[in-house]
């Protein structure tokens, strides 16, 4: 099991952030061991308890970061969370007028509403690309996926759904566009003009437009589609999408579409639609029998009456032209032709164009599968090698950027003498090596020289794609080449005759081919509604994953926000996908959050069990999913020997124990399973008395035990003989007197509203789990004028009154049933994604989700982490257990931690924590509380409806606020602190509704 | 990119320059004078009463004659107003930063519209946060009114523009972004040729001495047709052929509200003046209309 150690120096955090962030890395699923803290004497003692190895020299001023995870992979991912902590914790710094800064959104569609972007940017890893291409068209903006390995069917499904949005996807495997002057991705300085270019190939449209420059035509945008957009199963989708825009845009007056040979079908539809745009369309597709992608361009410049200028050129005397005679200066009529390329498209045009001369060329990308070449890409005759494709990137960067790999072919080029003519290609501009130039001419030279030492000229001739506005400069580094020996041509096509007319070939004379008809003059088919593009205007810009290409953009003052992105839960890719994708899913989650929102909760009785619920006897609602006495904990085996105590099943807890061991005539539930809810172990039996609550506007009615208030009480497993008789207290006194003040008031006036109490208590500094002082008051204040009238001993009304009051979490019980009829009202829809329950046992933590039903999702619960009373400490503490976490899944308590700045005295955290936290929630659910609202945030509804796709999707867990059992029965509250539910509960959660997406 | 550093470092901060500034910018170094300095915006003047750039963050808003950077920092804790700043040679450079333009930047533009009136405006108008108006400009709104209707019927424009230029306290007093916002929608709305849209930028342009630079600066450059991007699409959708959608108009209209301190509102009530007195001239408004009720009250105000 791998451990990772390393020390960063300078790097200091306060204690409690780091806690935070050990806490994130921790809970990734397969990490066993983690701590980040700073290295004091202290700290690195308990580091090295841990088992692990501290590294020398570690200082107080240094942050230590001890991982151990199951394997290498996960301590990758642990260490990803880490950084997505700490640049969460940097954020909050950067601006912080006190409140902090909101935490960075996680998702491309978090990104696109922070900064009002209008177009996204996608370069994660292909698996989780389509997600992320998917969240920016449904934002409604356009996106650029630079991210290949994204599969097909993805494809299809992304660019059919941003036809209906009006948006256009450029990609996937896009690396080459730019909007409205804007480079993203490798694209080189070109001047401005009216040509739109529409690009299924990237260096074919950087050929195309580097030519145009060099004509003195300028560009208004360049497209990019991705390179399998004109294949039969995307057919041409963004293409037309593309020329709509194109088509719209006032700036463009014509057309040209960029590819390397697509499916004949494909592009003969796209030519008829074309036709009917309004604006001239010129097709510069390569494939066997049409023009090279220079052909096509001399064409599209002579439609404007003209002449095709001679294209730049170095040390190719006599220019590349008819061959009458003999090329001056030395010919290799003997040797073979050996391409060595970076840009696939560039190759496929060489190859195109020399198979006429030479036969068939092997290569890597065969133009046919006899064709191909062996795993050492050598052979005896004519080779093109595409250093760019897929193969020969495995964990290197592109050969644009990286250019090693080419480097070393040609030194054992130079050294073979089958090898007539080596024929390069060098991209200039955005995005490619900064000044490749150099290195390519040192080799070149080398290569010669060593050529000549063996008695060989070795002639070389190099394809430069630049223009002069180029950071590295099309001149300087054609002058470079040149000075190395090589021949120098912008046009590709004319490098690779030049190539073959060094090899004795003749070739035929450049054509000047007609001007295509006047097709596409007018405008058969206006485009409807428009696609969403920022054609006009300034370009603000959404990433995620983009790291360099975001660089770049800045740049070029390009205002940009980027996504603070990891990987989602492992393994969950495809059932994102799946549950994202499904049709029902807006809908379902829309009307979830509405009825969520929408229900109300009137408290309109107190009753015992027995009647309320027709609890049996013998029966035992317990907190949490279902679980054995057996596998119970402390708390709750103390619980439930203390409620058999009460019932008279049991004289001793022995007897108790023993009985609920046997589970003979013993039944035990979750009290979720008859709508009711408990706080901590939250055992309801029969004798018991309940509040009950109805929601009026959708039928519902909960129940919740009354409060047993602080110290040795039944819900933290005490069952002494004082718990049993407070416990019979309550069924005798403070029941029935509560029963009739709340009877009396809803008769009299109207029930008690408790979702008006939860409104107006979170704007008094509660937030409804684990604070609820203003809550209790306001509570009592509504019970108290019913309390007092009611027919019962004015000693015991004064005791009932006292007991209640004394009680800061008395409005606790309510809240929670509150809660839950909110949640019920949103339960069984189909297709929603919406987290309905999460509730804990003590051992288990356990979820049920609105479109998978009464199925619960569990794991083991974690043990809060916070802060202790007394002397108590870390060791004291039970995991985490009750239903009080139906807050959270309402949308208070942890949520709305931004109301209740002061719990962080309790939990742990600082007030900027408290802020950040309810931020962070906003990500994970799908909308806000129109009631329950948070002054400090100007009012915002709190984030309500957890959406388990986007917990799984940004892995930001529900943070739950809560009150700490000890670990052996009847101890009580040892704590205060913070817990998120196991992140198991989601991935499994998901994968039950990806099984059923229709 | 640095955020901010101290006085011995001189970084170098890319920007985006609008073509409205360009030449100065590109032109041959020169001191110019800060004229204020806020967190997010800086304005610099480039030696002509109504020649204004604005150095600003990208949170900010995009200004026609902006120099727009692409990472946050607080402006004033560099430069101060009364400080001279080196102009030119393709940068702007400031204590401890060089604005370095590395790109155009393409603001957006309200074009001359061919007279479709917006007739959106009677149904959504009124459902429209603070249209309609108001009652805190002092009765500039009511002058403003007054105005589009004189200019529109060929009356003289000069009095009402003497009452509106430079009137109000900020650094664009309310009273030019109420001229601002009547000239951006007469361009949308008004029929070819223009006539009042002409008056009333020959009328302006001559009085931009009584204001301050920074708003004279933005007053010639929304005579011909820039402004801040939302300002623009809010009047590209009340004057496009198809009915905008009440969300996305009203979305709009509420991001431009958020425009400086009072400058977005102001342009606001500039653009409902100009839609009131073209509907009020284009059909006679029914007697209880409120919008018509205000209007007579006003004229008999000052008849």
């Amino acid at each position: 099991m791998p451990d990772h150690v390393e020390l960063r120096p300078g790097g200091y955090h306060d204690s409690v952030s780091l806690m935070q962030v050990s806490h994130a890395v921790a809970i990734v699923p397969g990490v066993v061991a983690a701590q980040v803290a700073m290295a004091t004497d202290l700290n690195l003692e308990v580091i090295a308890s841990m088992g692990f190895t501290v590294p020398a020299g570690a200082g107080p001023n240094d942050l230590v970061v001890a991982l151990r995870a199951a394997d290498a992979a996960t301590v990758d991912a642990g260490l990803q969370a880490l950084e997505s902590a700490l640049a969460d914790l940097h954020s909050a710094a950067a601006t912080s007028t006190g409140l902090g800064a909101p935490p960075r959104p996680r998702t491309v569609g978090g990104a696109v509403a922070a900064s009002q972007a209008n177009l996204a940017l996608v370069s994660v890893p292909g698996p989780h690309a389509g997600i992320e291409a998917l969240d920016a068209i449904r934002s409604g903006v356009s996106v650029m996926v630079f991210s290949d390995n994204v599969p097909v069917e993805q494809e299809v499904l992304l660019k059919s759904e941003a036809a209906v949005r009006g948006v256009l996807v450029m990609g996937p495997d896009c690396g080459t566009a730019i909007v409205g002057g804007v480079a993203l991705g490798f694209a080189n300085v070109v001047r401005a003009g009216s040509v739109g270019v529409v690009a299924a190939s990237g260096t074919g449209a950087q050929q195309v437009m580097c030519l145009l420059d060099a004509a003195g035509v300028g560009i208004s945008h360049c497209l990019g589609v991705g390179g399998r957009d004109l294949s039969s199963p995307v057919g041409g989708r963004s293409t037309r999408q593309a020329l709509a825009a194109l088509a719209a845009d006032p700036a463009t007056a014509s057309i040209v579409v960029v590819s390397k040979p697509p499916a004949p079908e494909v592009l003969a539809a796209l030519e008829a639609h074309a036709a009917g745009l309004g604006k001239p369309v010129t097709w510069a597709i390569l494939g066997p029998g049409r023009p090279d992608l220079t052909a096509s361009i001399e064409a599209m410049v002579s439609l404007s009456g003209a002449m095709p200028p001679r294209w730049p050129t170095r040390k190719v005397e006599p220019p590349s032209a008819p061959v009458a005679a003999p090329v001056d200066g030395p010919t290799t009529t003997s040797g073979s032709l050996r391409g060595l390329f970076c840009g696939g498209t560039l190759a496929d045009e060489a190859m195109l164009i020399a198979s006429e001369y030479v036969g068939g060329i092997r290569s890597n990308i065969a133009l046919t599968p006899e064709l191909g070449l062996g795993p050492d890409l050598r052979h005896d005759g004519h080779v093109v090698i595409d250093f760019g494709d897929d193969a020969l990137t495995r964990g290197r960067a592109h050969p644009m950027i990286d250019p090693s790999l080419r480097l070393s072919r040609i030194a054992l080029e130079a050294v073979d003498p089958s090898c007539g003519v080596l024929l390069l290609d060098l991209v200039l501009g955005h995005g490619a090596h900064p000044d490749p130039a150099p290195d390519l001419a040192a080799a070149i030279a080398s290569a010669r020289r060593a050529a000549a030492a063996g008695g060989r000229e070795l002639a070389v001739v190099v394809s430069l794609i630049g223009t002069d506005a180029d950071p590295q400069g099309w001149t300087r580094s054609a002058d470079l080449l040149a000075e190395a020996g090589a021949a120098v041509l912008l046009s590709n096509a004319e490098a690779t005759r030049h190539a073959l007319n060094l090899l004795g070939h003749r070739t035929r004379p450049r054509q000047t081919l007609p001007p295509s008809p006047e097709a596409g003059r007018r405008a058969v088919n206006p485009p409807g509604d428009g696609v969403r593009m920022p054609l006009e205007g300034e370009v603000t810009v959404a990433t995620v994953g983009a790291g360099v290409l975001s660089d770049a953009l800045r740049a070029q003052a390009v205002s940009i926000t980027e996504a603070n992105w990891q990987p989602p839960m492992t393994g969950t890719e495809g059932d994102l996908w799946a549950v994202s994708t499904d049709a029902r899913r807006d809908a379902a989650n829309a009307l979830a959050l509405a009825r969520m929102t929408a229900a109300g909760a009137d408290l309109v009785d107190v009753r015992p069990a027995r009647e309320a619920l027709g609890l049996e006897r013998g029966t035992f609602l317990h907190a949490g999913p279902p679980i054995t006495f057996e596998r119970a904990s402390g708390p709750l085996r103390g619980a439930l020997i203390g409620a058999m105590l009460l019932e008279g099943l049991a004289d001793t807890a022995e007897e108790a124990a023993a009985v609920l061991t046997r589970g003979e005539g013993i039944v035990l539930e979750p009290c979720h399973h008859r709508g009711a809810v408990g706080p901590m172990a939250g055992v309801i039996s029969a004798s018991m008395w309940v509040y009950e609550l109805h929601d009026s506007g959708h039928g519902n009615t909960s129940w919740c035990s009354l409060n047993e208030g602080l110290g040795k009480v039944l819900r933290y497993g005490a069952f002494g003989p004082e718990v049993i008789e407070r416990l019979r207290w309550m069924g005798a006194v403070l029941g029935p007197i509560l029963q009739q003040a709340v009877r009396a008031r809803l008769e009299q006036q109207s029930p008690i509203d408790v979702k008006a109490i939860i409104a107006a208590m979170l704007q008094m500094g509660d937030e409804g789990h684990n604070r609820n002082r203003a809550g209790s008051l306001l509570l009592l204040r509504e019970l108290l004028p019913t309390m007092i009238t009611a027919d019962a001993p004015s000693s015991d009304i004064a005791e009932a009154v006292r007991f209640s009051g004394a009680n800061e979490h008395f409005f606790l019980n309510l809240g929670m049933p509150a809660c839950k009829l909110a949640t019920v009202a949103a339960h069984g829809i189909p297709g929603c994604s919406v987290v309905t329950t999460m509730a804990r046992n003590g051992t288990d933590f356990g979820i049920r989700v609105s479109g998978t039903g009464d199925e619960w999702f569990t794991a083991p619960a974690g043990t809060p982490q916070g802060l202790f009373l007394g002397s108590y400490g870390p060791a004291d503490a039970n995991p985490d257990i009750g239903d009080s976490a139906i807050t959270e899944t309402a949308g208070i308590g942890g949520f709305a931690m931004a109301a209740a700045p002061a719990i962080v005295r309790f939990v742990g955290g600082d007030v900027a924590f408290a802020l950040r936290t309810t931020a962070m929630m906003y990500q994970i659910t799908v909308g806000e509380h129109p009631a329950y609202q948070v002054p400090i945030l100007e009012f915002r509804g709190t984030p309500t409806g957890i959406d388990v796709v986007a917990v799984a999707r940004t892995g930001i867990l529900p943070q739950i606020n809560t009150g700490m059992a000890g670990r052996v029965a009847g101890t009580g509250q040892v704590g205060a602190g913070l817990v998120t539910p196991p992140a198991a509960c989601f991935s499994q959660a998901l994968a039950a509704l990806a099984a059923r997406t229709p | 990119m640095s955020a901010l550093v101290g006085p011995l470092v001189v970084a170098s901060w890319p920007a985006a320059v609008s073509p409205l500034v360009a030449a100065w910018i590109d032109g041959p170094p020169r001191g110019r004078r800060v004229l204020s300095a806020f967190a997010t915006c800086l304005y610099v003047e480039l030696g002509s009463h109504d020649r204004v750039m604005a150095v600003h963050t990208p949170d900010a808003v995009q200004l026609p004659i902006g120099v727009r950077l692409s990472g946050p920092v607080r402006l004033n804790d560099l430069v101060h107003a009364g400080d001279v700043v080196t102009v030119g040679g393709g940068r702007v450079q400031l204590p401890g930063a060089d604005v370095v333009g590395v790109r155009r930047s393409r603001p957006v533009r309200v074009g001359l519209g061919g007279g479709t009136a917006p007739s959106a405006w009677r149904s959504l108008g009124l459902a429209l946060p603070g249209a309609g108006l108001r009652d805190d400009l002092d009765g500039l709104d009511d002058v403003a009114t007054r105005l589009c209707v004189a200019a529109l019927t060929g009356r003289p424009v000069q009095a009402g523009v003497g009452r509106l230029v430079g009137a109000g306290r900020g650094l664009t007093p309310s009273g030019d972004d109420l001229l601002c916002g009547i000239l951006l929608s007469l361009r949308a709305f008004e029929r070819p040729p223009h006539g009042a849209h002409s008056a009333l930028k020959r009328a302006v342009l001559s009085r931009l001495h009584r204001t301050t630079s920074i708003s004279a600066a933005l007053i010639s450059a929304a005579t011909q047709g820039w402004a801040a991007p939302d300002i623009v699409r809010l009047l590209g959708l009340l004057a496009g052929s198809v009915p905008p959608r009440p969300t996305e108009l009203c979305a709009v209209w509420n991001r431009a509200q958020c425009i400086g301190h009072t400058s977005g509102a102001d342009l606001l009530a500039g653009i409902t003046a100009t839609v009131t007195a073209l509907t009020s001239l284009a059909s006679p408004m029914r007697d209880t209309d409120p919008l018509s009720v205000r209007l007579r009250q006003s004229e008999a105000a000052h008849a």
